[in-house]
C-alpha cells in the first residue's frame, strides 16, 4: 500500500463515519454554524461555565473556567421539535418522564440549586453556572452516563462527545441536573486536559448504556512578564501563534506589589461565541464587572525564590492551599525565581556549564563554597550497565562532555536544591516542589514514561532521587467506581496512577499517560 | 431546510438545491477545503466545484447523508487540487505524511488496487470502534488533513501528544488489517 492510497481510503470511508465527525463543533465555527441552522432557540442556548480543580496530592491546585456550551441541547435540537430533522426530539415532552430521581451528592448541590431554576426553553446566554469538584485527586476522574437512545426527552452530549454518538438522553429532570454537573466537571477538566478516554463499558438490561469517561488532566502554565500575565497557548487554544496573553483580554490585575500581584481574569472560553464571519468573539477586559459572579481571582506571590501561582474562583478562599509554581526558559529574566542575580545557584550552574572535567568541577566548586553550603557533588556518565543505563554511572574523575557526561548534580543546602545536566540539557531542580517543569515532577513523569514494569519504575525513582526526598511510591491499579488497588509487581500501565509520597507528609500522583504530563 | 427536500431539489434540477446547499453547508465546505488547500481563494474555487460535482452526480446518487457526501466531495477536489498544483510545482501545495512512512510499505500491488473498497470499509470498522477523541484525531489528520499543530489547538492538546495518540492509533490499524488480511 501506498499513502496515497492509504489517505485516498480514508476519502471513501462511510458517510455516517464523516458526517459524525463534521459535527463536531470546531472551534472555527464551522460546525457550530451549521448547528445554528437547525436550532436557534430551545432550551440551554448558551450555557456558560465550568470550573476545574486539578488537585495534587499536598500541592492542591485549582483552576477555574468558563465557556459557553455550544453543545447543549440548544444546539442540536429542532426549533419546531420535528425529530426528522435532526433526529433529536423535542425538549417539551421530558418533564414527563418520572423515574427514580438521582441520588445527589453533597458537591452536587450548589450546582443543582442553580439548575433548579431554569425552566424549558430559557435561554442562559447571559447566565452562567460555575461548578466544582474538591478533593483529594481529581487529575483522574471516572464518570458513568446511562444512556438510551430509545427514550424521549432532554439529552446531553457526553462530556467530550461532539457528535452523534455522544447524545445521551437522561430520564429524569434530576439526572440531566446530574449529567449537567459531570458534563461541567468533565469540560473543565477538558481545558486542561491531555487525554481523555471515553469508552461504552456495558449495555445494561434495561436498554441503557454505560459510558466511562477517564480525563487525564494537566497543569496550565502561567507566566508574568513587565506588561502582563501570558498562559502558554498550546494548554488552550493555539490559533494564535507565540503566547496569549492571559487571560485574553479580559483580565486585570487588582494590585501589585514587589512580592504580590493579585488579579481578576474571566476564563478563556472554550467554545466562544461567533460574530457574523464565524470568528470568536472572546470577553473583553471590561467585562470582567459584567460577569463579576464567575470571574476568577489568582494571586501571584514570590516565594523561596520563585512566583508562585494560585487561582482562585473569586469568594472562594483557597488561601490555605499550596499554590503552583511556574516557571519557564521562555521568559527566564522574570518566571526563573531560583536564578536571582549572581545568586550562589547562578554562579553554581556557571561553574558546571563551563567545567571541562570532574576535577575542574569540584575545584571550582570549593573555591565557591566559602560557606560550605555544598552536600554532595555527583557526576554520571552515560554506561550500557543495565543498572545504570537509564540514569548513568558515577564517576570521579575524567572529562566532563556531551554524549558521555549523563548527570552533574550539585547539592548544596539543607533544602537540597542542586543543579543537573540531564541527557544534553541543563535543567534546574527544585525547591520543595513537584509541581514544576524541569524538576522532580518532570523527572518522574520521564521515568513513569518510559518504565516498563514497576520495579523498573520503582528503581528509576530511586536512583534519580538524589536529594533522598521520596519516602514511598505506590502504583495503584484502576479497579471502576473511583476504586483502586495498588500493586507491587508486573507491567505498569496506560492508566495506572504513581503515587510519590516525598519530604513530610507530602504526596504527588502521576498518571501513566501516552504523553509527558505534569498532574 | 430539510437534507430530503434539499435532494428533492436536485432531483427536480431545481437550482435552488445549490442555493440551499450553499446556505446550509457553504461554510461547512470551505472549512474543509481551506484546511486542505490553506488557501482561502483556491477554497473558493473548490467549493464551487463541490456544487458542480453535487449536482452533476445528484441524481442519480442519493445520499443517505449529505452533509457527508458533501464532505467527501469537497475533501476529494481539494485532494485534487493539490495534486493539480503538486504536478505544477506550486511550492506550499504538498501534504506530507511523514508518520505514514512506517505504516505503508510505500509498494504498489494489484491486490491493493482491486481491494480498495474493502479496504476503506475495513478501515470505517475499525474507525468505527475507536474512542470518540481517538477518532476525532485521526480523521483530523488523514480525513481533514490538519496537521499535528491544528490538531493540538484544536482539541487542547500537546503536539507531541497529538503524535503519540496517532502513532498508537496507526499501530492498532496495522495490526487490525493485517488480522483481516490486507497486505500493508
Amino acid at each position: 500500500m501506498t499513502k496515497q492510497q492509504f489517505i485516498k481510503a480514508i476519502g471513501n470511508l462511510d458517510d455516517d463515519i464523516i458526517e459524525a465527525y463534521l459535527g463536531t463543533p470546531f472551534d472555527d465555527g464551522r460546525a457550530v454554524k451549521l448547528r445554528a441552522e437547525k436550532s436557534r432557540s430551545s432550551f440551554l442556548k448558551f450555557v456558560g461555565i465550568a470550573a476545574a480543580v486539578v488537585c495534587a496530592a499536598a500541592a492542591a491546585i485549582f483552576a477555574f473556567t468558563i465557556f459557553p456550551l455550544p453543545n447543549t441541547p440548544a444546539d442540536v435540537i429542532s426549533e419546531s421539535g420535528d425529530i426528522s430533522d435532526s433526529g433529536i426530539p423535542d425538549i417539551s415532552s421530558a418533564s414527563k418522564d418520572e423515574k427514580t430521581p438521582v441520588e445527589f451528592t453533597k458537591e452536587d448541590e450548589e450546582l443543582q440549586n442553580i439548575l433548579k431554576e431554569l425552566s424549558p426553553g430559557e435561554e442562559l446566554r447571559d447566565r452562567f453556572i460555575y461548578g466544582f469538584l474538591s478533593g483529594d485527586d481529581h487529575s483522574e476522574q471516572t464518570f458513568k452516563f446511562n444512556c438510551d437512545p430509545e427514550l424521549d426527552g432532554i439529552y446531553v452530549l457526553t462530556p467530550s462527545g461532539r457528535s452523534q454518538s455522544g447524545l445521551m438522553y437522561p430520564q429524569t429532570r434530576e439526572e440531566l441536573y446530574k449529567l449537567l454537573l459531570k458534563y461541567f466537571t468533565f469540560s473543565a477538566a477538558d481545558s486542561f486536559m491531555s487525554e481523555v478516554e471515553t469508552v461504552v463499558k456495558s449495555e445494561n438490561p434495561d436498554g441503557t448504556f454505560t459510558i466511562e469517561s477517564t480525563v487525564y488532566a494537566s497543569l496550565p502554565t502561567f507566566f508574568i512578564t513587565a506588561d502582563g500575565i501570558y498562559r502558554k497557548k498550546d494548554e488552550n487554544v493555539s490559533t494564535v501563534s507565540g503566547f496569549v496573553k492571559f487571560p485574553w483580554n479580559a483580565g486585570k490585575v487588582v494590585s501589585k506589589t514587589d512580592d504580590t500581584i493579585i488579579f481578576t481574569y474571566l476564563p478563556y472560553p472554550t467554545y466562544p461565541e461567533l460574530d457574523e464571519n464565524g470568528n470568536p468573539i472572546y470577553p473583553e477586559l471590561e467585562d470582567i464587572d459584567k460577569y463579576n459572579e464567575c470571574a476568577l481571582k489568582g494571586v501571584l506571590k514570590y516565594e523561596r525564590g520563585g512566583w508562585r501561582l494560585n487561582l482562585t474562583r473569586a469568594g472562594f478562599d483557597f488561601e490555605n492551599d499550596p499554590p503552583i509554581m511556574v516557571k519557564d526558559e521562555e521568559f527566564p529574566d522574570i518566571m526563573q525565581g531560583y536564578m536571582e542575580q549572581d545568586s550562589f545557584n547562578d554562579k553554581l550552574r556557571h561553574i558546571i556549564l563551563t567545567a571541562a572535567s570532574v576535577e575542574e568541577l569540584e575545584r571550582n566548586v570549593k573555591a565557591l563554597d566559602t560557606e560550605s553550603r555544598v552536600n554532595r557533588i555527583l557526576v554520571t556518565e552515560y554506561s550500557d550497565d543495565p543498572t545504570y543505563y537509564k540514569i548513568g554511572k558515577p564517576v570521579t574523575s575524567g572529562s566532563i562532555e556531551s554524549g558521555k557526561t549523563a548527570y552533574i548534580s550539585v547539592l548544596y543546602d539543607d533544602s537540597s536544591d542542586g543543579v543537573v545536566y540531564w541527557y544534553g540539557s541543563w535543567i534546574d531542580t527544585i525547591r520543595g516542589e513537584f509541581n514544576n517543569y524541569e524538576s522532580y515532577g518532570n523527572k518522574i513523569n520521564m521515568y513513569i514514561k518510559i518504565a516498563d514494569t514497576v520495579d523498573e519504575l520503582k528503581e528509576l525513582i530511586r536512583l534519580g532521587d538524589f536529594n533522598k526526598r521520596i519516602t514511598a511510591v505506590r502504583i495503584y491499579r484502576k479497579l471502576g467506581e473511583g476504586k483502586r488497588e495498588e500493586i507491587t509487581s508486573g507491567k505498569l500501565d496506560t492508566g495506572m496512577t504513581v503515587r510519590v509520597e516525598f519530604d513530610v507528609e507530602s504526596y504527588q500522583e502521576f498518571s501513566k499517560t501516552s504523553s509527558v504530563t505534569i498532574t | 431546510m430539510d437534507d430530503s427536500r434539499i435532494i428533492e431539489l436536485f432531483f427536480e434540477r431545481n437550482e435552488a438545491a445549490l442555493k440551499e446547499v450553499s446556505k446550509k453547508y457553504g461554510a461547512y465546505c470551505a472549512g474543509i477545503a481551506r484546511g486542505i488547500l490553506k488557501n482561502s481563494e483556491d477554497a473558493e474555487e473548490c467549493l464551487n466545484d463541490t456544487y458542480m460535482s453535487a449536482w452533476d452526480s445528484i441524481p442519480p446518487k442519493r445520499p443517505t447523508s449529505l452533509g457527508g457526501y458533501l464532505g467527501k466531495i469537497t475533501r476529494n477536489n481539494a485532494l485534487n487540487r493539490i495534486n493539480f498544483f503538486s504536478r505544477q510545482k506550486r511550492a506550499g501545495d504538498t501534504l506530507s505524511f511523514d508518520e505514514l512512512d512506517e505504516f505503508v510499505s510505500g509498494k504498489y500491488s494489484a491486490e491493493d488496487l482491486t481491494s480498495e473498497t474493502e479496504l476503506a470499509a475495513a478501515i470505517s470498522a475499525f474507525i468505527k470502534k475507536l474512542p470518540q477523541k481517538t477518532r476525532e484525531l485521526f480523521l483530523g489528520r488523514y480525513w481533514e488533513m490538519l496537521s499535528h499543530e491544528e490538531l493540538a489547538g484544536r482539541y487542547k492538546m500537546s503536539e507531541s501528544a497529538v503524535a503519540v495518540a496517532l502513532g498508537r492509533t496507526l499501530k492498532k490499524l496495522k495490526e487490525y488489517l493485517l488480522k483481516e488480511g490486507f497486505e500493508i
